[in-house]
């Protein structure tokens, strides 16, 4: 298992190193693989003439974009470049609306003030974007190859399906067989055919184990038993219980497919596209005073949607170029492993689910109409934009990306989410509302009335930001606590009163102080303030409380509003 | 309880009183939520419970034993003002839930929902100045969220080239 492991660390580590562009001209970090082509109608590069039959002899040469534009974005085959100035307006502009957000954050702007700036800006921005879109040239780098495969079959007894691939669009349907369709891509630099290439792409369906899914308890303990009699002996205590530590993690790290272990299950996944034998094309651009990219591109891919009938359950493995998935009958569990390829850019929905949602390290945008529980862990940084490495006065900088964001909409059963940093917003949650959103704000909409139920709002630095209905302010009592950060409020004090608190923090056993507002109970003891702070504990760690909404930061700002 | 011949009178436009047409003028300059304006029309209806056994209007028609409304929907989106009267009667022991029902018709402004606010009737004069101050504290509150909310949006908008 260890191998398997080192294996999938190896596999991400050599997924970025490949990606890695040199500059030519202008520095651009190619920050993603290119992605597909979105723009369509988009006019292919005047000017310049493209010879597809010449672009392998022009490897070694950059490709001339129209000179000084600037890379708009990457495509699965070239790139987007339009006029520097434009851009650079364009991106000022930009920086000036998170410059008034910043304002409009520190207080220091009125409404009034602000929705000028923003109406402005927003103006402006669609101006540019306007011209933007009329000027882009898109530069070709290789040409596309596309073929489509189709399959049919009857899922098994299980009623399970498996899906491994790189770009993935699951898709409910009433017919009782499930329909594969592979979109194949090859691309090309040069005029060799490329129908080897195209064959080497196929659908691979398997009735089967999941292999994916980890072992039994007893196969694991035969394997133990196993190293232990051939290896064991020769490890010292120390050495033994650092190996169990990783055997431990390892085998947790599979819990999440506990339901199919022992289950014989569909099992959909993409041959061809594996790091060994997807060939590696070398592209070059430039643009005379201004941009130029150096780098590297897998030559083949696949998009394969899958029509599935209701079912107990989806898993979807991979998909880090893309997945949507719509309208599916049963549950569903998406996890990261096991992709070959990803797009930074690439969409990433779900949009109607009956049934329950599991994800796992997976850069989901958008969560909608589901009729069930949603369940996210993701604590990676998925956001691009903005991200890099500069250098200024002898300093070298490191910049994070902009937050991600992820919308939330239309749940019934409840959510339990955990993240490092995005932008989350949630709105129309029924059932209990648990989210850890780190280092990144929240938006939260109540328009209903909220569930009786232990809800919690955390975060250590960012906002977090509720908008109540009378309805949903009436359901349940309400605390806003910070430690450090601020508090704001529309509801007056003898609704929502203040408090501030000095005493331990049960989870650290440091002292802290804690302020902030809470819903006014009628006829309660004068002392019963006192027992926020174990109620603090129990939100910070989420463990069992009385019903109630808490929204909690460390130094995050919270604002509540009530409509 | 009610007296519908309020509601058919055929007589022409009531007559609007002194301190109905001066909550109009102040309503309309306001920019608040449906549900603030609910509920800041709910506390003038809590704060003038006192029932109301007559109101003269032109004809010279009298309500008996019924509570009676005026009810002004006043939708101002910036600037621009219309007015949506109607005379109704509702028994006392349903007063409570014919606001609510009666007072949710909301206009969309750019800026924020705007729109409705409700008027009773005696001691309105009192809490306006309140009321005022409510509104306008209730607006920024909601109006910096929503501007808040709106960058946002508009940020991730157009920092996506994606679509």
């Amino acid at each position: 298992m260890s191998t398997k492991h080192c294996n999938k660390w190896f596999s991400s580590v050599a997924l970025v190193g490949l990606w890695l562009c040199l500059p030519v001209n202008r520095i651009v970090l190619a920050e993603d693989p290119p992605s597909n082509p979105t723009f369509k109608g988009s006019p292919v590069i005047t000017g310049i003439k493209i010879d597809p039959k010449n672009l392998a002899d022009r490897q070694e040469q950059a490709i001339q974009a129209p000179p000084k534009h600037a890379i708009l974005s990457n495509t699965l085959n070239g790139w987007q470049f339009v006029p520097i100035a434009l851009k650079q307006e364009y991106d000022t502009t930009l920086k000036r609306l998170e410059s008034l957000q910043v304002e409009v954050d520190a207080g220091r702007v009125s409404a009034h003030d602000a929705i000028a700036d923003l109406a402005e800006l927003k103006g402006l921005l669609q101006s540019l974007r306007a011209k933007i879109e009329a000027s882009r040239v898109h530069v070709a780098g290789a040409q596309i190859n596309e073929q489509t495969e189709t399959i049919e079959f009857e899922l098994g007894p299980e009623k399970r399906l498996a899906i491994t691939a790189n770009q993935v669009r699951v898709v409910g349907w009433k017919d009782a067989k499930v329909k594969v369709e592979l979109k194949k891509i090859v691309l090309s630099v040069d005029d060799k055919p490329v129908d080897d290439q195209l064959k080497a792409i196929h659908i691979v369906h398997e009735h089967g184990p999941a292999k994916f899914a980890g072992q039994t308890d007893a196969e694991w303990q035969a394997s133990e038993a196993e190293f232990m009699a051939k290896d064991g002996a020769t490890l010292t205590a120390e050495q033994l219980a650092g190996r169990r530590k990783l055997v431990d993690e390892i085998r947790q790290s599979f819990a999440i497919h506990l339901e199919l272990l022992s289950k014989d299950i569909d099992q959909l996944s993409v041959a061809g596209l594996d790091y060994e034998s997807n060939p590696i094309i070398t592209t070059k651009v430039n643009s005379e005073g201004g941009d130029g990219q150096w780098g590297s591109a897998r030559q083949r891919y696949a998009e394969m949607t899958v029509f599935v009938p209701a079912c107990k359950s989806v898993c979807v493995r991979g998909a880090k170029r893309g997945l949507l998935v719509e309208d599916l009958h049963g549950s569903l569990t998406i996890v990261e492993e096991d992709s070959t390829d990803s797009d930074a850019r690439g969409r990433f929905e779900v949009q109607g689910l009956t049934g329950n949602l599991t994800c796992r390290s997976f850069p989901l945008q958008l969560i909608a109409n589901v009729k069930g529980h949603i369940n996210v862990e993701s604590f990676s940084e998925f956001g691009v934009e903005g991200a890099g490495t500069s250098h200024r006065n002898d300093m070298r900088e490191m910049t994070p990306a902009r937050p991600y964001s992820v919308s939330v909409n239309d749940i019934t059963d409840g959510v339990d989410l955990r993240f490092g940093r995005v932008n989350l917003n949630l709105k129309n949650i029924a059932g209990k509302i648990d989210v850890e959103n780190e280092y990144g704000d929240t938006d939260f909409v109540a328009t209903g009335k909220l569930t009786e139920a232990a809800h919690r709002i955390v975060s250590q630095s960012g906002r977090i930001d509720v908008k109540l209905s009378d309805e949903a302010w009436n359901a349940v009592p309400v605390v806003a606590v910070t430690n450090h950060g601020g508090v704001r409020t529309n509801i007056d004090r003898q609704q929502f009163s203040d408090f501030h608190l000095s005493g331990p923090d049960k989870h650290s056993r440091v002292r802290r102080d804690w302020s902030g507002f809470r819903k006014a109970i009628e006829g309660e003891d004068q002392l019963a303030i006192f027992n926020l702070l174990d109620r603090f504990d129990a939100v910070s760690e989420s463990k069992s409380r009385s019903n109630g909404l808490d929204l909690m930061t460390r130094s995050g700002r919270i604002a509540i509003v009530r409509e | 309880m009610s007296d519908p011949t309020l509601d058919s009178r055929d007589d022409g436009d009531p007559i609007l009183p002194n301190e109905l047409a001066t909550l109009i003028e102040r309503a309309r300059q306001r920019t608040a939520s449906p549900a603030m304006v609910e509920r800041l029309a709910a506390r003038v209806l809590e704060m003038t419970a006192e029932p109301v056994t007559e109101v003269k209007h032109r004809g010279g028609r009298a309500s008996g034993n019924s509570r009676v409304y005026w009810l002004c929907a006043v939708a101002a989106s910036i600037g621009v003002i219309f007015s949506l009267r109607s005379w109704v009667t509702v028994p006392v022991e349903h007063a409570d839930v014919a606001a609510v029902e009666l007072l949710t018709q909301p206009v969309y402004s750019p800026i924020t929902t705007v729109s409705l606010t409700q008027v009773g009737y005696l001691r309105i004069h009192e809490d306006l100045d309140r009321a005022d101050s409510q509104v306008e504290e209730v607006s920024e509150g909601l109006a910096i969220a929503a501007v808040r909310h709106e960058i946002q949006v508009t940020l991730e908008v157009f920092y996506d080239w994606s679509r």
